[in-house]
């Protein structure tokens, strides 16, 4: 049990920045995942974390402890891999006891532990089988049990379950985060799938380009990003990203372009001037945050086309086209649209987030 | 002649030569050689002519003291040798491993034995061995011993030849265990690492388990090619002195081109052959149940 500190942790590997100044601070018993497209520097955060890789400036501490330049077997932390690395020549209990055996445990006491582990992951038929003939998510809960065996002060995983099938990894979602409330171990969880990050984490850390982009709950990423990079990453179907344009006229302000001007609600405007100078903005809009119209209602409509629908069952995902892009739409599935069909849109006020199209960063 | 009927002959025709080739070198000699381990047949004595006996060379073998001395030496020179061929070369591969400087440079020197021929390996032994000119001869007189024929010396010609062969093929299997060693995949060390692993568990748990089979495999062509050993100890010794060098291939040829006793030499090369074997099949056992272990 203890809480991980990273203080201004980078690493390059040659002309590759990787990381970059990462600071993040992780409670004790925290769940916080790493999230990211791939080549965003997750895998060598948690490899620096495990101490499988020497920051190239930085310090890193578990529970209080420098451990920046201690080898991983002194760090006290167990890791799950994105390939498992169990060992190959081993069967499912030697794999799981190892860390135990090489403790120099009593075989009892050995015996009883892995059995445990393997009791809580329901893998208790496949103690005496070798590795090699496991399935992809057989050796994913082999890889756990050699990680819960130990109880050490730190969880860190890599991707587990990225390699599963889509109805598994659902599963599998909910039984580690069970397993981490359970144990009430720290864990760091690298993934670059927003919807396991947002599902598991206590806090979800976004990555790009090896930079922090913001640390949060789940809501606070989802409702209040940072930046349009933080908004487009989280949420599927996608944010939609309109362009306009800032004016005061008469006390109040409107983002304007050529198709509609929306006036900005009072209480939105105060945090808008504190950045005065800025002119050109960018809407973002959630999907489930807009509604059709077949008429302009009021001065508050976005004309657009209908440009095809996809009934999901549940829910419906109508593409519409706006200029030329596309602004996807989640609606009830009992509205009915032909494709051509020319239709305005609403939307929450309240809920969306204005960016400076500049700098990409939110101002309001 | 048709398309089906070209499909079928097609296959035999292109293999045909090579299929000869084979039957003529090899599995004819081996069949006349059966044919002549059970024939009477002195060279020398022409006038006796091939005489089919049964069995009666490998009884008179096996009643031989000659012949399980021989044995017991061979035996004793392939288990030395390749035990330390072994070690050693295992050992190198793993200092290996790692980057050191001049790596580059002694990496090839190691390597120059194995890509000697034997008969160049026995004549190069044969001088350092000297006693009169020879290296090795001056290095034990500077170190103050009182052997200096060491080829010459009944109780050093053993441990001679077992020198050479080791020098001969430890990069041999330093060579197999370094490829196997590189191609190691990386994350079991990082996980046994993490999992608080020493440098010796993780060689123990890790490393040597990996490297089993490749070792296996060392040792058998190790092992085959030990036990019928014939240049070197010709060139060096001709199986002397007396008979202290004299193993199973030299006794071989003994029989078959000093003796001209062909059915004796025949009914030798068969024991040799079928101890081979033998073997080879304990050692693809073990292989086998190596693998069931990763299978399993
Ligand atoms: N050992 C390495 N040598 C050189 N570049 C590396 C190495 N490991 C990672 N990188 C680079 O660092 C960046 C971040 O990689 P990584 O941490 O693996 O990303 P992620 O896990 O988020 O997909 C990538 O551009 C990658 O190419
Ligand atoms: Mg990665």
């Amino acid at each position: 049990m203890a809480n991980i500190q990273m203080k201004k942790l980078c690493k390059n590997f040659g002309n590759v920045k990787a990381v970059i100044d990462l600071d993040l601070d992780i409670q004790d018993k925290e769940m916080v995942c790493l999230l990211g497209p791939s080549g965003c520097g997750k895998t060598t955060s948690l490899r620096m974390l495990a101490g499988l890789e020497r920051p190239s400036s930085g310090t890193i501490l578990i529970g209080e402890r420098d451990v920046t330049d201690l080898s991983p077997r002194d760090r006290d932390i167990a890791m799950v891999f994105e390939n498992y690395a169990l060992y190959p020549q081993m069967t499912v209990f030697e794999n799981i006891a190892f860390p135990l055996r090489v403790k120099k445990l009593p075989k009892d006491e050995i015996k009883k532990k892995v059995e445990e582990a393997a009791e809580i992951l329901e893998i208790e038929n496949l103690l005496d089988r070798g590795i090699t003939q496991l399935s992809g998510g057989q050796k994913q809960r082999v890889a756990m049990g050699r990680a819960i065996v130990r109880n050490p002060s730190a969880f860190l995983m890599d991707e587990p379950i990225s390699h599963l099938d889509a109805k598994l990894r659902a599963h599998m979602r909910g039984e580690i985060k069970r397993l981490q409330k359970d144990l009430g171990t720290t864990t760091v969880y690298v993934t670059h799938d927003q919807l396991e990050a947002m599902s598991m984490a206590d806090r979800v850390a976004v990555m790009n380009d090896g930079v922090l982009q913001q640390l949060g709950t789940p809501g606070e990423i989802f409702n209040d990003p940072v930046n349009e990079f933080v908004a487009g990453f989280i949420g599927d179907p996608p944010i939609n990203f309109i362009d306009g344009q800032l004016v005061s006229e008469g006390g109040k302000m409107y983002i304007r372009n050529d198709e509609f001007s929306f006036e900005i609600p009072q209480q939105r405007v105060s945090v808008l001037t504190e950045t005065p100078s800025v002119v050109f903005v960018r809407l973002g809009i959630r999907p489930t945050h807009f509604s059709i119209h077949n008429k302009q209602a009021d001065q508050m409509g976005i004309p657009a086309e209908v440009y095809i629908s996809e009934p999901l069952g549940e829910v419906q995902i109508i593409d519409l086209s706006f200029r030329d892009k596309i602004i996807k739409v989640v609606t009830s599935p009992d509205i009915k649209t032909e494709i051509g069909e020319k239709v305005w849109l609403s939307f929450d006020f309240d809920k969306a987030n204005i960016f400076n199209k500049e700098t990409g960063m939110k101002i309001g | 002649m048709d398309a089906v009927t070209e499909e079928r002959y097609l296959p035999w025709g292109l293999l045909a030569p090579a299929l000869i080739i084979i039957l003529l070198i090899g599995v004819f000699p081996l069949f006349y050689n059966l044919f002549l381990s059970m024939h009477f047949w002195n060279l020398t004595r022409p006038e006796l002519g091939m005489r089919f006996i049964w069995f009666k060379n490998y009884t008179s073998l096996f009643t031989s003291s000659l012949f399980w001395e021989a044995f017991l030496r061979t035996f004793v020179f392939t288990i030395v040798a390749v035990g330390l061929e072994m070690c050693l070369g295992f050992g190198l591969a793993l200092l290996f491993n790692r980057d050191f400087k001049g790596k580059s440079i002694v990496f090839p020197i190691i390597l120059i034995p194995m890509i000697t021929t034997p008969i160049v390996v026995g004549l190069i032994w044969r001088y350092m061995f000297n006693g009169e000119f020879g290296f090795v001869s001056w290095i034990l007189q500077v170190v103050g011993t009182d052997v200096h024929a060491v080829l010459s010396n009944p109780a050093t010609a053993l441990p001679a030849v077992i020198f050479v062969d080791v020098w001969h093929w430890t990069p041999f299997v330093f060579l197999l265990s370094l490829a196997r060693l590189g191609a190691l995949p990386r994350s079991p060390y990082e996980a046994a690492e993490i999992d608080g692993a020493s440098t010796w568990q993780i060689f123990k748990w890790v490393t040597f388990p990996m490297m089993k089979s490749v070792l296996l495999v060392a040792l058998l062509l190790r092992t085959m090619d030990a036990f019928k050993i014939f240049d070197e100890i010709f060139i060096m010794t001709q199986g002397g002195p007396g008979d202290a060098t004299e193993v199973l291939s030299l006794e071989i040829y003994r029989q078959t081109f000093r003796y001209f006793n062909m059915g004796k030499g025949s009914a030798l090369a068969i024991v040799m052959l079928i101890v081979i074997i033998i073997i080879s099949r304990i050692y693809l056992k073990i292989f086998q149940k190596e693998e069931a272990v990763v299978q399993q």
